[in-house]
């Protein structure tokens, strides 16, 4: 692996929202289809791309989890689990949608899938009321309404063990 | 107590069309789950709110549905009360997990289980499903629910489809478990399939042209039909069996098999079974990795042919 890191030395240039430049290795690039598939056309290496929707301290942590998963050889998928599992931990939830649309965006599944995971666990065994809290989701169904919805999906609400 | 519901035929489940990327809020008009006073324009607002953002709802639908599959199905289901953008994310859901699990039901658990697949399914806006998966204890009049819940699968065209159905109820015999019904046999969609406490019993060819990885446990098999499996898995890499009776070779010629794992053979309760899996001779010339664990070893194990095996974990 290392070797085969050390022969690429091409590199290209990722440009942020707020105009941040980072040089980044080809094979780490390579983690997001998005550039994969410009690398693939046309783009030379030598040209900047901008990510107009994703600011440096996204970008940052994006290419972050990009080069650990990079460099690290397949036998190496416990060291890689601990890693995902840090790299998500105490992030706030404006960073933590940030990384999400920037996953989306550049597509890196599996830095989408763990962000996801974040989102649903945070979700997981709590009351809608609280969830709504959390998100700030505003609740825009009239209490008619959100009764009536709950009464026509009672069957999902209805408990077995 | 019958717990089928006949008048719930499989036809009934509408086909819809795929998920696309705009506001879910208009696509729900197959079925109604508004109230007569529905009003779309007028959405009371809560001035405290106003100024945070709700950074999770403006998700892409996408994201979000991904998001949803993560969760337990229930609770996913449940988010349709959040919101109105929620009313029906949770619909185009592309993996199905149903499990009923716990060591203690009623009868009366498991028909609201019944109710809450089929109302799952009825509602689910997915053209093609990835994983289709139910776990839940079995009694014999169960077998239509559980065939309606594989046809929706094979119609959705699973790509995984994973039963495990325990016998409900103390001393039942291996006689009455579902079997699994013939039309399983020949699909090209499955990819991954896991068959736990499910009679395996094909009448004519096995067809399975796309299926990479299957395990089954918990059952009695006959060499006829391991033979039928594995040639009419052309594709097929990894095979798992556990907790098996029935036979005492396995021959697995597939060029395509490259690891088989066998654990724990079936408890032996009599003379004659013991006799029965009293050994057990491996033939399998393109086997790379072989992994036995568990109480095989009353079975005095046999390795045949396993010439190019790299790799063994006997524990």
């Amino acid at each position: 692996m290392a070797s085969s890191i050390e022969n690429n030395n091409e590199k290209l240039t990722l440009k942020s929202s707020d105009g941040e430049e980072f040089l980044v290795e080809k094979h780490v690039a390579l983690q997001s289809t998005l550039l994969q598939n410009m690398l693939d056309s046309d783009c030379s290496s030598a040209d900047v791309i901008p990510l107009p929707k994703i600011d440096a301290r996204t970008l940052a942590l994006v290419l972050g989890y990009c080069k650990k998963h990079a460099d690290a050889s397949s036998s190496k998928q416990g060291e890689l689990n601990s890693f995902d599992s840090e790299f998500l931990k105490d992030m706030d939830m404006g960073a933590l949608f940030n990384l999400v649309l920037a996953a989306n965006f550049m597509e890196i599944k599996g830095l989408l899938d763990i962000a996801a995971q974040k989102i649903a666990d945070t979700i997981k065994d709590k009351p809608h009321q609280e969830v709504r809290e959390i998100f700030h989701v505003e609740n825009d169904y009239t209490p008619e309404e959100e009764a009536a919805v709950r009464e026509e999906n009672r069957w999902a609400f209805e408990g077995f063990p | 107590m019958s717990l089928s519901n006949s008048d719930r035929s499989i036809n009934n489940y509408p086909a819809k069309a795929e998920i696309k990327n705009e506001s879910s809020d208009s696509d729900c008009s197959r079925r109604s789950y508004r109230s007569p006073g529905y009003q779309p324009a007028k959405r009371p607002r809560t001035d405290r709110r106003k100024t945070a953002i709700d950074r999770l709802s403006e998700l892409p639908d996408h994201v979000l549905v991904h998001m949803l599959s993560l969760l337990p199905i229930r609770e996913a289901i449940q988010t349709l009360v959040l919101s109105r953008r929620w009313k029906s994310l949770w619909t185009y859901v592309p993996s199905l997990h149903f499990r009923l699990f716990n060591s203690c039901v009623s009868v009366r658990d498991i028909q609201r289980f019944v109710t809450f697949v089929d109302e799952t399914l009825i509602r689910s806006n997915r053209s093609k499903l990835e994983k289709f998966e139910v776990l839940c204890w079995y009694q014999p009049n169960f077998a239509s629910d559980v065939n309606r819940w594989t046809k929706f699968a094979v119609w959705k065209g699973a790509k995984e489809l994973h039963l495990s159905l325990p016998l409900a109820g103390l001393g039942s015999g291996g006689d009455e478990c579902y079997e699994l019904p013939q039309y399983l046999y020949t699909n090209s969609s499955f990819g991954d399939l896991g068959f736990s406490r499910c009679s395996v019993v094909p009448e004519g060819v096995v067809a399975w042209k796309s299926l990479t990885r299957l395990s089954i446990g918990c059952v009695k098999l006959s060499e006829d039909v391991i033979h039928k499996i594995l040639a009419g898995s052309p594709v097929l890499e990894i095979l798992e069996l556990y907790k098996f009776k029935g036979f005492n070779r396995l021959r697995v010629s597939n060029s395509s098999v490259k690891k088989l794992i066998l654990r724990n053979v079936w408890p032996i309760c009599t003379t004659e079974e013991y006799m029965d899996s009293s050994k057990l001779e491996i033939s399998a010339p393109n086997l790379r990795s072989l992994e036995i664990t568990g109480c095989l070893a009353r079975k005095n194990c046999r390795l045949g042919d396993v010439s190019l095996m790299q790799r063994s974990n006997l524990t």
